[in-house]
């Protein structure tokens, strides 16, 4: 088996091809040849035995009587058969009473003693020799020998085996003509898909194509290469465009983290230079009081972005754990705007709460508190000082949650990807921080069963809305039983 | 060619062998008349005689001889060795003409050939093969007679007698006389 496979397709299509047209027609030839060549056997042999056999009707009264002019005469009439060569009549003893030799034969080939009874027949490979006996009235008088040239029949069978190689020629011929053909059908786009192959592996180009000519096997594997080509494509995009994205969250995020780290070292010094002078006393109560005030909130913020990271990280790994309890949204968002209302002050924004109700349901209170806190210092970051109206109500045991500001809103097409990871709507040197902040908020929603989304129009502010259900996550109440 | 190997065999072989007459004499061979007697004998296998030819199916072949011939004492001879038409044979010598009744080959010797008229008139109609070995005895109308042809011996053949007489002659037998009395065989 090993040469075959070691074999090109060309030459497999060529022997395959060979066999297959040269089996059926070389069967037929050779049955054909075969039925020709005994049917002309017989024919010679039956021929010169009816010649005989009339032959010997005629010598027996030439034979009773010893009349060699009359059986010479009976073998002169034979001359006219095709191809014999020899014709004698003997009597019973064996003794010749005529021939005839034709011109050019030099003399009959020896025969066996033969029986006595019946015709004899002999077919050599020169000559057929026939035997009859001559028989008048139920006496045997003799018999008559006709010997004849069997060259033409051997002529037909060099004929038909020369015909045969002919054939066996020529369906070589046809056989390598239609492999060239077939393979010029077949294996010249498998090649073409070979080389297509080819570029893409040593040069990792995926942007080309294989060309589809038709709508066959091989059409369907130029499509299905594509398509692999495609998707391999975009991945290795999608592949780079998360590396560009983690390198350009790493220069933000090193340049967020050192932000408060160059107030905080300026703090720290003033007081070790103070405490080196002796002068920190010197220095008031009131004085000491904010610098270690704005040291803490530079720490915060530090905390704060830690935090951040830590929380992509558990949320990307999928271990963002929900610790579930009674919890009044309301009250949480009141907390969070009074906690946010140093930097509402300092940015010059007013946050109106509507929240008289109290909006009970089965929630994270840590984690809602995030989401808050993001949408709100999303919306004083980029509220550009303006109001900003604060709303939380209940409707048919989905809690919501809006938070509305007037500032330079998100373009429609903007919108979805707001959510995603390291991504916000405008350019990083107006607004610090990571762009971690939608993608945490809208996290935690979803794993509390929620929906968050935003509806704004570019300069025109955004309002962010959030659904919760307040039995909590649907997940969680079947985990439990509840 | 082969004469010295063939005429080893002739003492042997006399009852089948007829070769021309040169031969027998420089070899010291079989006699004219035995030749002419073994001729006789053949003629009959080449000839078939009607059914109604013989009185019974057990009735003999009568080989009758008119006038004196040497043939009578090979005749004689074959007729104790050998049958003729799965008949025995039985040789009648003829006192004339008159006698050819019941006689189925009638031999005409060269001296009872002045007689032919009236045998052939007895024989009229009948299956009464005539043979004589007298120039033109068969143009004169006797079914077969022999003749030297050089050193061979041969036959002439009255076709039309032969018809006349209800003998069925083979063409074998035909091909190999010469034909007299105008008719060509059938």
């Amino acid at each position: 088996m090993r040469p075959w496979e070691t074999l090109s397709l060309r030459s497999k299509l060529t022997v395959l091809l060979f066999i297959g047209l040269l089996v059926p027609m070389g069967t037929g030839l050779g049955i054909v040849a075969a039925r020709d060549i005994r049917a002309f056997r017989e024919d010679l042999i039956s021929t010169t035995s009816l010649a005989a056999a009339v032959a010997s009707e005629y010598s027996a009264a030439a034979l009773a009587f010893q009349d060699e002019v009359a059986a010479r005469q009976t073998l002169a009439r034979l001359s006219s058969l095709p191809e014999l060569e020899l014709a004698e009549i003997q009597d019973t003893q064996g003794r010749l009473l005529a021939s005839y030799l034709r011109p050019g034969v030099s003399e009959g080939v020896p025969l066996p003693v033969l029986p006595l009874e019946g015709r004899w027949v002999r077919l050599d490979d020169e000559h057929l020799n026939v035997v009859q006996p001559v028989i008048h009235g139920g006496v045997r008088y003799g018999s008559l020998r006709l010997q004849t040239s069997t060259v033409t029949l051997q002529a037909r069978i060099n004929a038909y085996l020369l015909g045969i190689l002919l054939v066996a020629v020529g369906v070589a011929g046809l056989a390598l003509g239609m492999a060239f053909l077939l393979q010029r059908l077949i294996t010249r786009r498998i090649l073409a898909l070979a080389e297509v192959a080819r570029v893409v592996a040593e040069k990792g180009d995926y942007s080309v194509r294989a060309r589809k000519v038709s709508d066959d096997e091989l059409g369907f594997l130029a499509d299905a290469f594509n398509t692999m080509l495609v998707e391999v494509e975009r991945r290795q995009r999608e592949a780079q465009e998360a590396i560009r994205v983690r390198e350009e969250f790493l220069s933000i995020a090193s340049h967020e983290l050192r932000t408060p780290l160059t107030p905080l070292k300026l703090e720290v010094q003033s007081l070790t230079r103070a405490a080196a002078r002796g002068t920190l006393s010197d220095q008031g109560t009131g004085l000491l009081q904010r610098d270690l005030g704005l040291i803490s909130k530079q720490l915060r913020r530090l905390e704060t972005l830690i935090y951040n990271l830590l929380d992509v990280s558990r949320i990307t790994s999928g271990k963002l754990q929900l610790d579930l309890e009674e919890v009044d949204l309301a009250a949480l968002m009141r907390e969070a705007v009074q906690r946010l209302s140093e930097e509402c002050r300092a940015v010059g924004s007013v946050i109106s709460l509507d929240a008289e109700q109290p909006v009970v349901g089965r929630w994270d209170p840590a984690r809602l508190d995030q989401v808050l806190s993001n949408l709100l210092s999303n919306a004083l970051k980029y509220g550009a000082g303006g109001p900003i109206e604060v709303a939380v109500g209940e409707r048919e045991g989905t809690a919501w949650l809006k938070v509305t500001d007037h500032g330079v809103g998100i373009a429609v097409e903007d919108q979805a990807r707001i959510f995603d990871r390291f991504e916000r709507a405008v350019s990083v040197r107006h607004y610090g921080g990571l762009g971690l902040g939608l993608y945490i908020a809208q996290s935690i929603v979803i794993s509390h069963g929620g929906h968050i989304w935003v509806e704004s129009q570019r300069g025109a502010g955004a309002t962010f809305i959030v659904e919760l259900p307040v039995e909590g996550p649907p997940w969680e109440r079947i985990s439990t039983g509840r | 060619m082969g004469s010295q190997s063939i005429l080893r065999f002739i003492p042997v072989l006399a009852a089948l062998v007829l070769l021309p007459g040169e031969a027998w004499t420089e070899a010291g061979g079989p006699p004219e008349a035995e030749v002419k007697a073994e001729f006789l004998e053949r003629f009959t296998r080449f000839i078939d005689w009607p059914q109604g030819g013989f009185k019974n199916p057990e009735a003999p072949f009568a080989l009758c001889l008119l006038g004196r011939t040497p043939l009578e004492p090979y005749l004689a001879r074959m007729a104790r060795t050998r049958r003729i038409k799965d008949r025995s044979i039985q040789v009648r010598t003829l006192a004339g003409p008159g006698e050819v009744e019941g006689c189925s080959l009638v031999w005409i010797s060269p001296e009872a050939a002045g007689s032919l008229e009236q045998v052939l008139e007895r024989t009229a109609g009948k299956a009464i093969l005539t043979v004589g070995d007298t120039e033109g005895l068969a143009a004169r109308g006797a079914h077969i007679n022999l003749k030297r042809e050089g050193t061979r011996l041969t036959f002439d053949i009255n076709v039309a007698q032969a018809k006349r007489s209800g003998l069925r002659f083979s063409s074998q037998l035909l091909q190999l006389g010469n034909l007299v009395g105008g008719e060509a065989p059938p």
